[in-house]
């Protein structure tokens, strides 16, 4: 059973020696580490403050580009935007013309000819009526007239 | 060794030319006792030798705005015991252990630490010493191996002097049982 006494005694002891040891010349290189430590870490934060100011410079550029980007592209859809085939892609519209087995501007004139012809037709069949109905009130026998033309 | 006094030292270290100077005098003025006060609260050197360096960083980050109501040596024992404390805070967070159940696990990494060379005796009354909570073992360190007045470890770690007397003596009884039960 160990005493009080015995206890202060040991305590002394380790008062004297820990047993805790440290490497040979420790405190010889603490102060220097110590230094590399802070100019490292002042580096770093000199870096760091680089790093802080280029992405601000780099966003202001970013936005000035995107900004003049967006307002060319509302300009060209407000003056080109409302025109025919502005909703077409290119590839709509080859598809379109090549489907019509034809250039653009003969599928225009081919459009402009049958329009043009309709017309004609109709007015030629009323020119018809109009003329059968003469000569049927004249009592003209078209059977025979046909025949002898 | 320098002959300037703390005060002294400051002013020096207030001068943007001799900022390093100044500071280099300070390291070399206070480190071992600076060492040894974090090596019995944390038992490994390695553990000790990070935290010194943490602890001297923020007294160079901190001494442009030290104000002198405190004398130096008590301002950097209490950067010392903070960042001991927290080291062994996050350390024992990151092992999911409690700051007050650290001690066995303290006592264990002293036996495999190369840097302790004491016998059975010793290796007894540190694992003693471990098994105290780290407050009190704090204080126990402070008053019975650097013999600082109750009134200085008050100063640093803001504690009245009537608790620390209390914390000590229990501290006390609790090395002896330790070390009659084992």
């Amino acid at each position: 059973m160990k005493t009080k006494k015995n206890i202060d005694e040991l305590l002394e002891a380790l008062r004297k020696d820990s047993g805790f040891r440290i490497p040979f010349g420790y405190f010889d290189t603490l102060s220097p580490r110590i230094s590399d430590r802070i100019s490292s870490s002042h580096q770093e934060l000199s870096w760091q403050k680089r790093w802080i100011l280029l992405p601000r410079q780099v966003m202001a550029y970013s936005l000035l580009v995107v900004g003049i980007v967006l307002i060319g592209y509302i300009g060209y859809d407000l003056i080109y935007g409302h025109l025919p085939g502005a909703g077409l892609t290119e590839a709509q519209i080859t598809e379109y013309i090549s489907y019509q087995d034809g250039s653009f501007l003969d599928f225009e004139l081919e459009e402009l000819m049958m329009e043009v012809d309709e017309e004609t037709w109709y007015d030629a069949d009323e020119e018809v009526e109009e003329i059968i109905n003469y000569l049927d009130l004249q009592e003209v026998d078209l059977h025979t007239l046909i025949n002898e033309f | 060794m320098t002959d300037l006094n703390d005060s002294e030292l400051v002013s020096l270290f207030r001068k943007s030319n001799s900022k390093h100077y100044a500071f280099n005098l300070i390291v070399r003025k206070y480190q071992e006792r600076v060492y040894w006060h974090i090596r019995r609260i944390l038992g490994s050197h390695s553990d000790a030798d990070d935290v010194v360096q943490n602890t001297f960083i923020k007294v160079w980050e901190g001494l442009e705005n030290f104000r002198e109501e405190s004398k130096l040596f008590t301002w950097l024992y209490r950067i010392a015991t903070n960042e001991a404390l927290s080291f062994l805070k996050q350390k024992n967070r990151f092992k999911l252990v409690s700051v007050f159940g650290s001690g066995k696990e303290l006592s264990e990494s002293l036996i495999s630490d190369v840097y302790f060379d004491g016998d059975e005796i010793r290796l007894k009354l540190q694992k003693a010493i471990m098994s105290l909570p780290s407050k009190q073992r704090v204080v126990f360190n402070m008053k019975y191996f650097d013999e600082m007045k109750y009134e200085d470890i008050s100063d640093i770690l803001g504690t009245s002097v009537g608790a620390l007397k209390a914390s000590y003596h229990h501290a006390v009884r609790k090395i002896e049982n330790y070390v009659v039960n084992h």
